[in-house]
């Protein structure tokens, strides 16, 4: 390569490149069933943001089971309005 | 930044840096630990479990083996310590399941290697770690689901009691509709796709009768008159999959959950004078007639084989 990054690992093969794309990760947190939450990151300037939401439990079949709603405004991600437990992910590059 | 590491790749994408972390390689699960349901029918049902081993909340891809298949992961739960069951639900009837892959931040697990690049956080942890292999995306997208898993049903089910057997019901509520994203998929492709859409259909079905035991006059039961009616629901429970084509994916539908409910009433009287009603019910019933968290999902999607 002319210019870049290479990281090998110790038996010579390429294990990471500036060739390369990922996503990385800002942060992870719960939100609580009817809770919220908001963090303000600011690595998320200028940058590609990119937000996941996991159940932490199986939603019940009897009744409402929402998710939370995510936004994204500049730097501040905020979550709100489900009613399930969930793990929220904040992903940049 | 005035201090601390970056490294940025030819679209200026952040590859390390030290105001964030790097995913990582923490487990490669070739199969599941359990499977807490497995039916053939409703369009196949398999819910598999993976206990994952690692110290901070894992981020979950898995292959699909079968491109007739939809997959989704459906939830990630601490269930102690630094112990995590993944649940992957699958449609289709093959035992072919799909192998799981664990990537977290470097916390995740501690390498043994002495050999590698290690970028370090301000707070003294690690922001990325190359003797555990970082994750690299291939692609990713968005995906909807159709809002109507099952818009229309192929044939009726027994009124009496919810008494259609499970293959008839099953088949009655295999869901058929999705929608086609175009992309480039790898040679291997895992996919992170936690499924958060979900939806549930239902068809009732009533049935009637009556009967005289003596004669009918001018349509009245002259004698002892019964009426009687029956209704069963047959209902299905959804959530959001993922099947994958050559370059293709497809946002469908997986049955998560199924059941049925029924009411009987009987009525009945002696000219024209009532001698009372019966009623029962029985079965379960779903929260009905909704599709909720259909908001664009999640895909990212990386080359398993990297990993293996």
């Amino acid at each position: 390569m002319a210019y870049g990054l290479n990281i090998f690992k110790s038996d010579s093969s390429l294990v990471y490149s500036s060739n390369d794309v990922t996503w990385n990760q800002v942060d992870f947190f719960t939100v609580a069933g009817g809770g919220s939450a908001s963090y303000t990151y600011p690595a998320l300037s200028g940058r590609e943001v990119l937000t996941a939401q996991l159940f932490i439990n199986a939603p019940p079949t009897t009744s409402r089971a929402l998710a939370h709603t995510i936004t994204v405004v500049g730097t501040t991600v905020s979550v709100s309005g489900g009613s399930e437990s969930t793990y929220i992910l904040v992903l940049m590059r | 930044m005035s201090y601390g590491f970056l490294a940025t790749n030819n679209s200026n994408q952040v590859l390390i840096s030290s105001d964030t972390r790097n995913l990582h390689l923490v487990q490669k699960i070739s199969s599941p630990t359990s499977i807490t349901l497995s039916n053939g029918n409703y369009g196949g049902i398999r819910v598999l479990v993976y206990r994952a081993t690692c110290n901070v909340t894992p981020v979950p891809f898995f292959t699909m083996p079968s491109t007739s298949d939809y997959y989704g992961c459906t939830r990630v739960n601490n269930v102690g310590g630094n112990q995590w069951d993944i649940e992957i639900l699958k449609s289709g009837g093959a035992y072919d399941y799909p192998e799981l892959y664990v990537f977290a931040d470097a916390r995740g697990s501690s390498p043994t290697d002495v050999y590698g690049m290690k970028i370090f956080r301000d707070d003294g942890t690690a922001a990325f770690d190359s003797r555990l292999s970082p994750l690299v995306v291939a692609g990713g997208l968005s995906v909807t689901h159709p809002s109507n898993p099952k818009p229309s049903f192929p044939y009726g089910l027994n009124a009496h009691n919810c008494e259609s057997s499970e293959a008839d019901s099953g088949g009655m509520l295999i869901p058929d509709q999705y929608n086609t994203y175009s992309v480039t998929l790898p040679y291997k492709p895992m996919f992170f796709f936690p499924s958060l859409a979900q939806a549930e259909r239902e068809s009732l079905f009533r049935a009637e009768d009556e009967a005289c035991d003596g004669v009918y006059t001018k349509g009245n039961c002259i004698g002892f008159y019964r009426y009687y009616k029956w209704e069963s629901t047959y209902w299905a429970f959804y959530r959001g999959g993922l099947r994958r084509g050559v370059n293709q994916v497809f946002a469908g539908w997986i049955t998560a959950s199924f059941g049925c409910n029924w009411t009987y009433y009987q009525d009945g009287g002696v000219l024209g004078i009532g001698t009372g009603s019966n009623s029962g019910s029985g079965g379960n019933g779903p929260y009905s007639n909704e599709t909720l968290n259909l908001s664009a999902a999640t895909v990212i999607i990386g080359d398993a084989s990297r990993y293996d």
